[in-house]
């Protein structure tokens, strides 16, 4: 029975073609829109995702200053130092971890052959690209012994051999970094933008050599003390992240000098959770693109309601003839209804077809990656029936209340 | 082939004719309806003579009373109406409007139930039935036919003809077997693909009757069937009625305030003022199928 309701369905609205397709199009405007947007979200979602896992991970980042409201709100207090002190004291005072590094920045005089630009330059330490995972294009990184030697060695970012080597090789020439003399010893590989701006460009020496060498003014707290921007430390495995956070903390706090009720002066960030976080804003946005387009889909339900109710009217009399020849009043409500489902459905598949194509076409175009994921699919599909079968069921409703005896003498 | 349209239906009326299944199917298919016809004429003053004894009853109303309440007035639409109408009557039940004929016809087509009194149909007492219950039974016994044809436009013959039985579930190759038959036997044999929209008034009634007797009912219930057709046309429909009751043995009943489709009936039924007033066999009624004799 219900497989004759859906050929009549599909009869009926091929009787009525014009029509059928222009209440289609609400839902396909509405399907594919979803579809569209959600690749969209989902897309920046993925980048945003590979961006910190591509910066490693098992991570736990220490940093200055109390992180105001999380990732991306407010900076980082000014007053509040870690220093090398502070580096020392947690290698020493923690255990599941397998790697460490730190980094003191600042941005320096770059020249070389009388062109001078302004570089980010950073001072690490020689496990800095392992810890990082960051990978050598050409020549070598620096060593233990290079930072102990306060060695005046750099190496480049692509995006500084680009500006300052067009045509050169950049390897053994000399260059100057806030006047003070460096042989290049290594270009990094390629990394590519990120959401805080270009990887590459940047110049890398021994945190020993920056501390005392290129940023002697600038390196030392007023207390004295060799200030960093940043500790890192790769935990064993993802378990041990929590308690390697909970240990800093508490090195950082004695040696802080905080009082209980103070809150610590320095954060301690891991990468799971700056995903999560992130994760957390980017799945709003997605789910802010997809209520947006949710409501054409709403706005094509009422256009199938309105069109139902019309229908209904028109076929007064053929309700009142199918009550007539024996059709129970459950099944004219099953004929309208799969008629209006059949309607939104086949928009929605016909929305999913379009929205894909519109991702492609924002991919080709944009060049930004969009991801259509299976589940969104469904979920617009599974949608448009439900938008079917909701707004069709008043119609729906109303023609098999009808009374036979009124609606065959309806004109 | 109808085997399934006469069983134990078959009224002993038409044996007394001689005339077998084998016999009146080639002028049906063959020749069409109208030309088959003729020659049987002279047969229905025979017919019904001998049918009110051995005929059973096929519809039996006792003290049908249908009340509306409009405000505080009662509007009394039946007061108190009995009738029984045997298989293979051809009858009219004529009355003007406002007699209450409508709500009879309601009431008989199970479109609509008494206030009081009991109605058996077919041997089934249907007045106390619920609205899904009398569907079925509208959907097995009734065959009803509109002034207006009611067919689905844009929708082939035998689509149209097959739509009671989708709400009898019977399968889709019996189907279009069944209603292929059906349209053969009211002349349309050729005319199963056409749309209703394409076919001339006539024909469209035809598919209508087709429609109404592709189930096999225990009765036709016509309500006014030539009111939208010109005189000829609506004396071969009358014909094509007339041949499947003489032929078919089937129940027909006529609701009309026309004279003319009285005139071809064997019985006629007069109501007014939501009473029976008049009960008549008529002794020479019409041949339909002549031509001349729906003119005015």
């Amino acid at each position: 029975m219900l497989f004759e309701l859906l050929k009549l369905a599909i009869r009926t609205l091929r009787a009525n073609g014009a029509r059928s397709v222009l209440t289609m199009l609400g839902i396909t405007i509405g399907v594919g829109a979803v579809i569209t947007l959600l690749a969209v979200g989902t897309g920046v979602q993925k980048y945003i995702n590979d961006q910190f896992s591509s910066a490693g991970t098992n991570l736990v980042a220490v940093q200055a200053g109390r992180a105001q409201g999380g990732p991306g709100g407010g900076g980082f207090g000014a007053q509040a130092a870690i220093t090398l002190d502070d580096y020392r004291a947690i290698v020493a005072g923690v255990t599941g971890v397998t790697d460490h590094a730190a980094d003191f920045s600042r941005a320096a005089t770059f020249v070389y052959n009388a062109k001078n630009s302004e570089v980010n330059v950073q001072g690490v330490t020689a496990s800095y690209l392992t810890v990082r995972n960051i990978a050598m294009g050409e020549g070598r990184f620096f060593e233990e012994s290079d930072e102990q030697a306060r060695a005046r060695v750099v190496v480049l970012g692509p995006t500084v051999v680009n500006d300052l080597f067009p045509d050169e090789e950049p390897i053994d020439k000399m260059v100057r970094l806030n006047g003070v003399p460096f042989k290049v010893i290594g270009v990094l590989a390629p990394r590519g933008k990120s959401l805080f701006g270009d990887q590459d460009a940047t110049a890398m020496i021994p945190l020993a050599t920056a501390h005392e060498r290129v940023f002697a003014t600038q390196a030392r707290t007023p207390n004295g003390d060799l200030r960093l921007n940043t500790i890192m430390l790769q935990t064993v495995d993802e378990k041990a992240r929590l308690a390697v956070k909970q240990n800093i903390s508490d090195i950082l706090r004695v040696r802080h000098r905080l009082p209980d009720d103070e809150e610590n002066d320095f954060t301690v960030l891991t990468s799971a959770e700056l995903i999560d976080a992130f994760g957390a804003v980017t799945g709003v946005l997605t789910a802010f693109l997809g209520a947006i387009a949710s409501i054409s889909l709403l706005v094509g339900g009422i256009g199938i309601m309105n069109i139902m109710l019309v229908s209904v009217t028109e076929r007064t009399r053929e309700i009142g003839l199918r009550k007539a020849i024996g059709a129970r009043s459950r099944l004219v409500l099953m004929q309208f209804l799969i008629e209006a489902m059949f309607l939104s459905l086949l928009g929605g598949i016909i929305g999913v077809i379009i929205g894909v194509a519109g991702a492609k076409a924002i991919e080709y175009f944009a060049s930004f990656t969009t991801v259509v994921q299976l589940p969104a699919v469904l979920l617009a599909v599974g949608f448009s029936l439900l938008v079917g079968l909701f707004f069709g069921i008043y119609p729906a409703r109303r023609a098999s209340q009808l009374n036979p005896i009124d609606a065959l003498r309806y004109e | 082939m109808f085997g399934n349209l006469l069983k134990s239906k078959k009224p002993q009326a038409i044996e007394t004719n001689g005339l077998s299944d084998d016999d009146m199917e080639p002028h049906v298919n063959g020749n069409g309806v109208s030309n088959g016809l003729a020659s049987n004429a002279s047969r229905f003053t025979m017919n019904n003579g001998v049918s009110e004894l051995i005929r059973k009853p096929v519809i039996e109303t006792k003290g049908i009373t249908k009340t509306y309440k409009m405000g505080d007035e009662v509007l009394n639409a039946l007061s108190g109406v009995d009738i029984t109408i045997y298989q293979g009557d051809l009858v009219a039940i004529m009355g003007p409007s406002g007699s209450g004929k409508s709500t009879l016809m309601n009431i008989v087509g199970c479109l609509d139930k008494p206030t009081s009194g009991t109605y058996k149909l077919d041997g089934v007492d249907v007045e106390k039935m619920n609205d899904d219950q009398l569907a079925g039974i509208r959907n097995q016994k009734i065959g009803f036919v509109f002034q207006s044809f009611n067919l689905l436009r844009r929708t082939p013959s035998i689509e149209n003809v097959a739509q009671p039985l989708i709400y009898a579930n019977v399968g889709g190759r019996e189907r279009s077997k069944r209603s292929r038959e059906a349209l053969e036997m009211v002349g349309l044999g050729k005319r199963l693909h056409h749309h209703a929209n394409e076919l001339s008034g006539g024909q469209q009634q035809r598919v209508a009757i087709a429609r109404a007797l592709v189930t096999d009912p225990a009765i036709i219930l016509a309500d006014e069937p030539t009111g939208n057709l010109d005189s000829k046309t609506g004396a071969e429909i009358m014909c094509l009625f007339q041949t499947l009751n003489a032929q078919r043995g089937m129940t027909i009943i006529f609701v009309t305030h026309d004279p003319r489709i009285a005139s071809h009936c064997k019985r006629v039924i007069r109501i007014a003022d939501g009473r029976i007033i008049g009960d008549d066999a008529t002794v020479d009624f019409l041949d339909a199928c002549r031509g001349d004799t729906f003119r005015e």
